[in-house]
C-alpha cells in the first residue's frame, strides 16, 4: 500500500519487524522503469567498455549517484525510497551505498551483514520481471532474528557463490530446496529487507538487473558506534571485492546544487564518518 | 531424500528443528496413492451416507485405523511414516491420531494446531491430489513454532475466525494469501511433517480436497510433559464431536493387533495408559494421576 505521503502503515512496519522484510507492489510506474532501464543500458555499455572482460565477477556494479543516469540518481531523493526507510531505521538514517547491479549468475543463501548491533536495510527494485525459476529473490521470513538466524548460521547454510554452502553440499539438497518466500515481481515493485535476513536468488541469467539502496541507522550507542567504525574500516576491501566501477559519491552529487537539506545532512554525515574518503578514494 | 532404511539425514533433522516442518518428496508411489484414493472414494461414500448433508463442516473426517481402508491403515506402520518420527520425537513416540479428510471449506486461515507447548507433536500430511498456491497448497511460516515469532504472530492476531475479516487483516488491507510464507506445492506421494505449533494455512481449496494425516506425540518423561499429554487427551475428548469425526479413532480390529506387531502393542499400551483410547473412542476423559 503506497500511502499518498509515501509513509508505511503501522501494520507494514509491524510486518517488516516480524518477517524481516516488506514487499510493496507498483511503487514505480512502467514509464519510470523504462527510463531507468534506458539509463541502465547506456551506463552498462560504457562500464563494460572500461572493465576487463576476462575478469570473473559476481556482477557488474556501479553507483547510482552519477550524472550519467540522472533519473536513477534522483530516486535516492524520492520519498518512495527514503520515507519508508526513515520510518524503519530512523529519521536520521543514511543511504551509505546505492548501486545499479547487472548480475551474471544466481546468488546462494547468505546474509548481507553478520553484525547484529546496527540495523541496516536494503531496498531493491528489479528492472525485469522475476519468477521462481528466473532470478526471483527468495527470503526466509523471520530469519533476521534468533533462534532462526543463529540456527541457519550454525548449520552452515551460508554459500553466496555457486552454492558453496557446506550444508547443501553435505545434504545433497539444492538452494531451491530451502523453504522460503519467493518474491516474484514486476518492475516497479520494491522489496525492503533487514540485511540480517537470509536471502538468495536462483535461475539467474546474464544481465539480471537491480537497483539497491542501503539505509543505515545513525549510530548512537557504544555498540552501534563501534559497528559503524568497523564498517568504515572494511569498506575499501569490500568495495574492491565487489568490483564497483565509479565513485560512490560523484562530485556532481556532492555539490548538492539544489541545496536539498536531506542530502546536505547525508553529505555531512558521510564525510564525518569517513565514507566519502574511503569510497571515493 | 528417502534413504533405503527410511531414515532422514542429519541435515533434514536440522531443517525440521529450525523451520518447524520438513518436506519429503516422492515418499509413496503413484500406484500406492491410487490405492489410497480408491479406499478414500469408498469410505467417503459410506461416511457421507451416514452424516447430515445440511450440517456445516470444515471437513468430512474418518480415522484411518479402519478395516474398510486396509491399505491406508497399513501406512501407520510403514517405516516411511514412523522411522522419521521416531528420529525426531524419540524411539518411544506414539502415533496418537490418524485421519482421512475430505475438506469442504476453501480456506484454512492461518493457525497452529495445538496450544500445548509442554510436549512435542508432529503431524504428517499427504495430499491425495496435486496442490498449488491457488489450489489448496499448505503454507507455512518458517520458524513459527518457536518464540519470539510464534507469540508475535498471535499478538498480531494473524489467526481469525472464518466468517470475520479479522482485526489484523482489516487494519493492514492484507489477505491471508499475502502473508509471506513457504508454499508446499505438492504431488500425491509427497509428505510434509510439521511441529504442531508451526503456523500454517491453505487457500484456494475446493470440495473434497483430500488428505491423510498421521500425528505423533513424544513419550512424556517429566511432570510438565505428562501434564501436556493430559491436556491433549482432554482436548481429544471434545474434538471428536467438534470436528464431526465419523467412526472410532482406534477400531477394535486395530486394537486386537492380530499380527502382534510390537510397535503397535507399545502404542496401544501407551494410548490406553494416557487416556487417548477412552477420549477418542468414548468422548470421555478421566484425569490421570
Amino acid at each position: 500500500m503506497i500511502a499518498e505521503n509515501c509513509s508505511l502503515t503501522e501494520k507494514q512496519i509491524l510486518h517488516f519487524e516480524t518477517f524481516g522484510f516488506l514487499v510493496r507492489r507498483n511503487v514505480f510506474s512502467a514509464e519510470e522503469v523504462a527510463k531507468i532501464n534506458g539509463e541502465f543500458d547506456r551506463r552498462r555499455a560504457s562500464i563494460l567498455a572500461e572493465i576487463d572482460p576476462e575478469e570473473k565477477r559476481t556482477f557488474t556494479q556501479w553507483p547510482t549517484r552519477n550524472p550519467e543516469n540522472p533519473f536513477t540518481a534522483s530516486l535516492l531523493d524520492d520519498q518512495r525510497i527514503y520515507v519508508p526507510s526513515e520510518q524503519l531505521v530512523g529519521e536520521d538514517s543514511i543511504p551509505i551505498q546505492s548501486h545499479c547491479n547487472s548480475y551474471g549468475k544466481s546468488s546462494g543463501w547468505h546474509v548481507d551483514t553478520f553484525d547484529r548491533r546496527l540495523c541496516v536495510i536494503k531496498n531493491i527494485l528489479y528492472l525485469q520481471p522475476t519468477t521462481a525459476n528466473r532470478g526471483a529473490l527468495r527470503v526466509i521470513p523471520g530469519s533476521h532474528r534468533s533462534p532462526l538466524s543463529e540456527d541457519l548460521h550454525n548449520i552452515d547454510l551460508y554459500g553466496f557463490h555457486d552454492d558453496t554452502s557446506p550444508f547443501l553440499k553435505a545434504s545433497g539438497m539444492r538452494g531451491e530446496d530451502i523453504p522460503c518466500y519467493i518474491f516474484e515481481s514486476e518492475p516497479g515493485d520494491v522489496i525492503t529487507f533487514n540485511e540480517l535476513t537470509w536471502h538468495a536468488a536462483f535461475g539467474g541469467y546474464k544481465d539480471r538487473r537491480s537497483l539497491s539502496y542501503n539505509f543505515f541507522t545513525n549510530p548512537k550507542t557504544d555498540d552501534e558506534i563501534e559497528s559503524m567504525k568497523k564498517i568504515v574500516e572494511h569498506t575499501p576491501a569490500n568495495t574492491q571485492g565487489l568490483g564497483t566501477v565509479g565513485l560512490e559519491y560523484h562530485p556532481n552529487w556532492l555539490e548538492n546544487a539544489d541545496n536539498n537539506p536531506r542530502r546536505a545532512r547525508w553529505i555531512n554525515w558521510l564525510e564525518k564518518w569517513g565514507f566519502t574518503d574511503v569510497l571515493n578514494n | 531424500m528417502i534413504q533405503d532404511n527410511y531414515r532422514i539425514s542429519d541435515q533434514e533433522i536440522a531443517l525440521y528443528k529450525s523451520f518447524g516442518f520438513l518436506v519429503r518428496r516422492n515418499v509413496f508411489t503413484p500406484e500406492e496413492m491410487a490405492k489410497v484414493n480408491e479406499e478414500f472414494d469408498h469410505r467417503r461414500a459410506s461416511v457421507v451416507a451416514e452424516i447430515d448433508p445440511e450440517e456445516e463442516r470444515i471437513f468430512t473426517q474418518w480415522p484411518t485405523r479402519n478395516p474398510e481402508t486396509p491399505f491406508t491403515a497399513s501406512l501407520l506402520e510403514d517405516p516411511r511414516i514412523y522411522v522419521p518420527m521416531e528420529q525426531l520425537l524419540g524411539e518411544d513416540s506414539v502415533l496418537f491420531q490418524s485421519n482421512c479428510n475430505s475438506y469442504s471449506w476453501d480456506v484454512q486461515n492461518w493457525h497452529y494446531d495445538v496450544g500445548v507447548t509442554e510436549i512435542e507433536m508432529i503431524k504428517n500430511v499427504m495430499y491425495l491430489q496435486p496442490t498449488t498456491a491457488n489450489n489448496g497448497a499448505l503454507r507455512f511460516l518458517p520458524g513459527s513454532h518457536r518464540n519470539p515469532l510464534r507469540e508475535e504472530l498471535t499478538n498480531m492476531q494473524l489467526a481469525k475466525p472464518r466468517d470475520e475479516i479479522g482485526v489484523f487483516y482489516e487494519a493492514s488491507g492484507l489477505s491471508g494469501e499475502d502473508i509471506p510464507c513457504f508454499i508446499f506445492e505438492s504431488q500425491p506421494g509427497d509428505v510434509v511433517a510439521w511441529n504442531e505449533l508451526t503456523w500454517h494455512a491453505a487457500f484456494g481449496g475446493y470440495k473434497d480436497r483430500r488428505s491423510c494425516t498421521f500425528n505423533f506425540i513424544q513419550h512424556p518423561k517429566t511432570p510438565k510433559q505428562r501434564a501436556g499429554v493430559q491436556d491433549m487427551v482432554a482436548g481429544a475428548a471434545h474434538s471428536v464431536k467438534a470436528q464431526g469425526t465419523v467412526g472410532l479413532q482406534y477400531h477394535p480390529t486395530w486394537l486386537e493387533n492380530p499380527n502382534n506387531n510390537s510397535r503397535r502393542t507399545r502404542w496401544i499400551k501407551n494410548l490406553d495408559e494416557w487416556g487417548f483410547i477412552e477420549a477418542y473412542n468414548n468422548g470421555t476423559y478421566t484425569e490421570k494421576q
